[in-house]
């Protein structure tokens, strides 16, 4: 796999995780976003929070999620995001995918088996 | 998403983009900080220090600029921003080296400014077509291939026959002295008037600017029926406020008052390209505009010029048929009875149509060819310019790799940073574009001023060709975009090879590889040598031209002209009056001497008579017909033309006592073998009868043109001659500066004869000077852009060795640290560039070799391999080019081996 497919790869996937994450969290801002996946995947997945935000942005752009400023818990400004009606719509699609994409390797790398 | 949900995103996308501001740049900032701060809490929460938590929270996040950087990627919405940003950028680059950014910006500008001067003019002198309707179908009628002319019972008859042309006109253009309008007094100067009749404006098909044309109705049926005139925009614009001001207004010419029913659009000045036509009259005022020759209308004289308009549909061989038998018919009926008539004449006749499209010219090959060679010459240099700021711009950019790989490495895409190069590469074109408009601008105002200044006057008003402009900058354009591109190729490939540890200290090592660098040098060279060399040829060719002998003097005299012809003065009673004005004239102070003569000096058009000499036998092909001259006495010692045998006119030769001529030597030469031909006796076709004598010899005279090799002239005294005088002009010859006497002279010309229209008084020199007008304007233009693609090629082979020597020297300072001295570096970088300057001279000395030979026409006692030229062409390129070099390479001395061996 080259630069530029492995790049691809992963930023599909986090815009999925994040629609889910939304999907849960109803609102969040950016470092709530990475954190919950850090935190529900049991630290298996550690997002580069760098890379988070240009992901955020495209995902605003394509109209998925929206966002304005609020405020924390902690009183702290932040830039809060949410599902939009779209971007809901576009999670189920997206999940589909993966599931069927993960249902195919399984399928070909047969039962798991004991390491 | 299905097609139609994605179609609603888009155009939500476009709403929201139009109506809600965008994101910014420091927005994004915001949420960044907002981030490490919200992640710092947590951390601390976790048990993090405050103090560590921060620094945590930021290494986690990961690189910040990156972010920043993709973000602003992202932001396709903002491109003109982008874009802005980019220009903003690269004009802050371009004013840190002011040098580069001139010079580029001028050279250009330059070379596209003054192309599209000249061909803008070429344009319009050689190609524009007239400001007519349907031009393509505007023919002149020529019935005789001797004559361009034909008479107006001819042009009746072809008016009769419509079956092939929708009209036919006829025009006869002259000069005319003395038009006075109702509140001016009366102009001296000369204006051009057309003598046209009804039709000639329905034949062209303009609109009046004001008032009406005229109409064969009203302006055309009644001899000296109807003084109406037409006057042109310039004339109105000169003589008058308003178009409509000019209306109803009255010009006086030779007592007659011709009233103002029109003015002419801007765009129409008659058909003769370079004599713009003043006013048009009807041709049935004929009489009264030319008192000399009156009631011409009628008659069968050939005089009028034909043009006729075809009808759509018809091609140019069936109408010139048609015209043939028309013609035939006509001469037919003319000389039905007459015994010369033979059918032998009427199968010769022979009607031919000539396109009109683009005026009538017989002259306009002549001012074409240096001007031909005027744009050859701007052309390469705007070559040489083009070359010269791509290489600098490529030396430019290679000497940034530093900047380049910083850039790559904060996280700039390599689109991005090609982008900047192209930035700077658009920006020098726009501001060379709008720097050459003004270059256009002036460059047409002037070649206009050249072209109005010599002896075949092109009065034209032309605005710079957008086309040609549009043309030369995208040449311009295209040349620096892609030099934008070697860089840009650069960026990328140090961006897909990563960046780090190999170029960020040793930029240096990146020597890049300028493969066009030597064949630019050698180009360049090659096309300096070829403009410097023709250069100094046109220098030469003019030098030669202004300081040649003319046989007489040129630095004292005056000469007057006048249109006698207009107010009918000739024969004995012009003669009278002129010998009366010599008279007044020599008793004026500052006088040393006065003389009259029918001919003036450097004269085009002038009187030539068949000559019989006995004993002498004329060659095939050789001409039968003399120059002539009537003068008065004195007339040769005026003007500083030696006698080398014989005597002058005296008083006694009149009319009457025996016919006496002087002769010039070359005329002696020819046809009486010796110069001594005193005593020798010939005869011209004019005078039948008594054979005339040579009393006198004289040294040939210039005449005509600079250029013309020698002149055969003879001289006859002018009370022998009275029959046949209709011109005279008054030589003056002054003690001190002839342009003091100007007016005084004028004044007592004037004072004898007051109705005599006086045209000119002028010292010779002013006008010889214009009759050398287009080689003064070819050796300008030569020197001026010879000069500059000089400084070009100097430049851009400093720029190139510059370059060089810092590529190389972590080479250098090894040599230099190996034991080597300055002298041998310097040597080795003298050689390999000299070399390529020496390659560009050989191939440049061929080119040049080529280009003389083709503009050999244009130089004057130069031969096409005049050695002095090439000489020097040569001698001057290699100084400049030893200079260029010089100069980078003992900065290459200075290079302290230390210093450079460290960076490695």
């Amino acid at each position: 796999m080259t630069t530029q497919e492995r790049i691809a790869i992963l930023q599909g996937t986090l815009d999925l995780l994040i629609l889910r994450t939304l999907a849960g969290a109803g609102q969040e801002h950016g470092q709530g976003i990475a954190r919950a996946i850090q935190d529900v995947s049991n630290q298996t997945l550690l997002v580069e929070h760098s890379s988070l935000y240009p992901a955020l942005q495209r995902l605003e752009d394509r109209g998925w999620v929206r966002a304005e400023w609020g405020t924390s818990s902690n009183n702290r400004r932040a830039r809060f995001y949410a599902l939009t009606a779209l971007g809901r719509k576009q999670l189920i699609r997206e999940s589909d995918q993966w599931w069927r994409f993960a249902d195919a390797i399984a399928l070909v790398l047969g039962p798991r088996t004991a390491r | 998403m299905t097609f139609a949900e994605r179609v609603v995103a888009m155009l939500r996308r476009g709403f929201d983009w139009i109506t809600r501001r965008r994101r910014t740049d420091e927005d994004f900032a915001r949420e960044i900080d907002s981030h490490i701060a919200l992640e710092a809490e947590r951390l601390v929460a976790e048990g993090w220090s405050a103090a560590g938590a921060g620094g945590e929270a930021r290494r986690r996040f990961g690189n910040v600029a990156t972010a920043r950087e993709r973000f602003h990627e992202t932001r396709c919405a903002s491109m003109v921003e982008d874009v802005m940003r980019d220009l903003r950028h690269a004009a802050r680059l371009l004013r840190r080296a002011p040098v580069f950014g001139t010079i580029a910006i001028l050279s250009i500008a330059l070379g596209v400014g003054a192309n599209t001067a000249i061909f803008t003019f070429v344009n319009a002198v050689l190609f524009k077509d007239l400001a007519v309707r349907d031009p393509e179908r505007l023919v002149w009628v020529r019935v005789d291939e001797r004559f361009p002319t034909t008479d107006y019972p001819t042009v009746v008859r072809f008016r009769q026959r419509e079956s092939v042309f929708d009209a036919v006109a006829a025009v006869h253009s002259l000069d005319r002295a003395v038009v006075a309008t109702d509140h001016e007094t009366a102009d001296a100067r000369s204006v051009r008037v057309h003598l046209v009749t009804g039709d000639y404006f329905g034949l062209f098909g303009v609109r009046p600017d004001a008032g009406r044309f005229f109409s064969m109705e009203e302006d055309e049926r009644v001899l000296d029926g109807h003084p109406v005139v037409v006057v042109s925009s310039a004339y109105r614009r000169a003589h008058f406020g308003s178009a409509s001001d000019a209306l109803g207004n009255t010009l006086s010419l030779n007592g007659t008052t011709f009233t103002i029913v029109g003015v002419a659009p801007p765009s129409f000045t008659g058909d003769e390209l370079g004599e713009p036509a003043d006013l048009w009259i009807p041709l049935f005022m004929q009489s009264a505009v030319m008192p000399e020759r009156p009631n011409a209308v009628p008659a069968t004289r050939l005089w009028l010029r034909m043009l006729a308009r075809l009808k759509p549909g018809v091609s140019v061989e069936h109408a010139a048929n048609v015209a043939t038998a028309i013609y035939r018919q006509k001469l037919q009926d003319q000389f039905a009875g007459d015994p010369e008539w033979t059918s032998e004449q009427a199968a010769r006749v022979r009607v031919t149509l000539h396109p009109e499209h683009r005026g009538y010219s017989p002259s306009r090959a002549d001012a074409a060819e240096p001007m031909v060679v005027a744009w050859v010459i701007v052309g390469l240099v705007l070559l040489i310019a083009c070359v010269n700021v791509s290489a600098l711009m490529l030396v430019r950019a290679a000497s940034r790799d530093r900047e380049i790989a910083t850039r790559l490495s904060l996280g700039a895409s390599a689109a991005r940073v090609a982008r900047l190069f192209f930035a700077e590469g658009a920006l020098v074109g726009v501001a060379a574009s709008l720097a050459g408009v003004v270059v256009s601008v002036i460059g047409v105002r002037w070649l206009e001023r050249v072209a109005a200044s010599g002896v075949t006057v092109y009065r034209l008003s032309i605005a710079p060709d957008a086309s040609v402009f549009a043309l030369t900058i995208a040449v311009s354009l295209l040349t620096i975009l892609v030099c934008g591109l070697v860089p840009a190729r650069r960026a990328l490939r140090l961006a897909s090879h990563g960046t780090r540890g190999t170029t960020l200290l040793g930029g240096r090592r990146l020597a890049p590889a300028i493969p066009l660098g030597s064949g630019v040098i050698v180009a360049q060279v090659a096309m300096a040598l070829v403009l410097v060399t023709g250069a100094g040829a046109f220098a030469r060719t003019l030098a030669r031209l202004e300081h040649q002998d003319m046989g007489f003097d040129r630095e004292h005299l005056i000469e007057a002209f006048t249109e006698p012809e207009q107010v009918n003065l000739k024969g004995a009673q012009l003669t009278a009056l002129f010998e009366e004005s010599v008279k007044r004239v020599r008793a004026l102070p500052g006088v040393q001497a006065a003389a009259a003569s029918s001919r003036g000096f450097m004269t085009r058009y002038a009187g030539m008579v068949r000559t019989t000499v006995p004993g002498y036998v004329t060659q095939r092909g050789e001409s039968e017909f003399v120059a002539y001259n009537y003068v008065t006495p004195g007339f040769f010692q005026t003007a500083g033309m030696s006698l080398v045998a014989g005597r002058d006119f005296t008083a006694d030769d009149i009319e009457g006592s025996p016919r006496v001529a002087i002769v010039s030597e070359s005329m002696a030469r020819h046809y009486f073998g010796t110069v001594n031909a005193l005593g020798r006796r010939y005869g011209t076709a004019r005078d039948q009868g008594a054979p005339i004598q040579v009393i006198g010899v004289v040294r040939d005279a210039k005449d005509g043109s600079l250029r013309d090799e020698r002149i055969e002239m003879m001289y006859f005294p002018s009370r022998q001659a009275a029959r046949n005088l209709t011109q005279m002009r008054l030589i003056v010859r002054s003690a001190g500066d002839p342009a003091a006497l100007v007016a005084d002279v004028r004044t007592a010309i004037h004072a004898i004869a007051p109705q005599l229209p006086i045209t000119s008084v002028a010292p010779i020199a002013v006008q010889m000077r214009r009759t050398i007008a287009m080689e003064r304007f070819t050796a300008l233009v030569s020197g001026f852009f010879g000069a500059i693609a000089l400084l070009l090629a100097a430049l851009g082979i400093y720029a190139m060795t510059s370059h060089a020597v810092v590529a190389r020297t972590p080479e250098i300072g090894i040599r230099m640290a190996m034991g080597g001295t300055a002298e041998s570096v310097v040597l080795m970088i003298l050689r390999e560039n000299l070399s390529r300057v020496g390659a560009g001279l050989a191939i440049g000395l061929g080119l040049a070799l080529i280009a003389m030979r083709a503009v050999r026409a244009q130089l004057f006692d130069v031969s096409p391999t005049d050695a002095a030229s090439f000489a020097i062409g040569i001698a001057v390129i290699l100084a400049a080019s030893a200079a260029a070099v010089l100069l980078p390479a003992r900065r290459a001395t200075r290079v302290d081996p230390a210093e450079t061996l460290r960076y490695e």
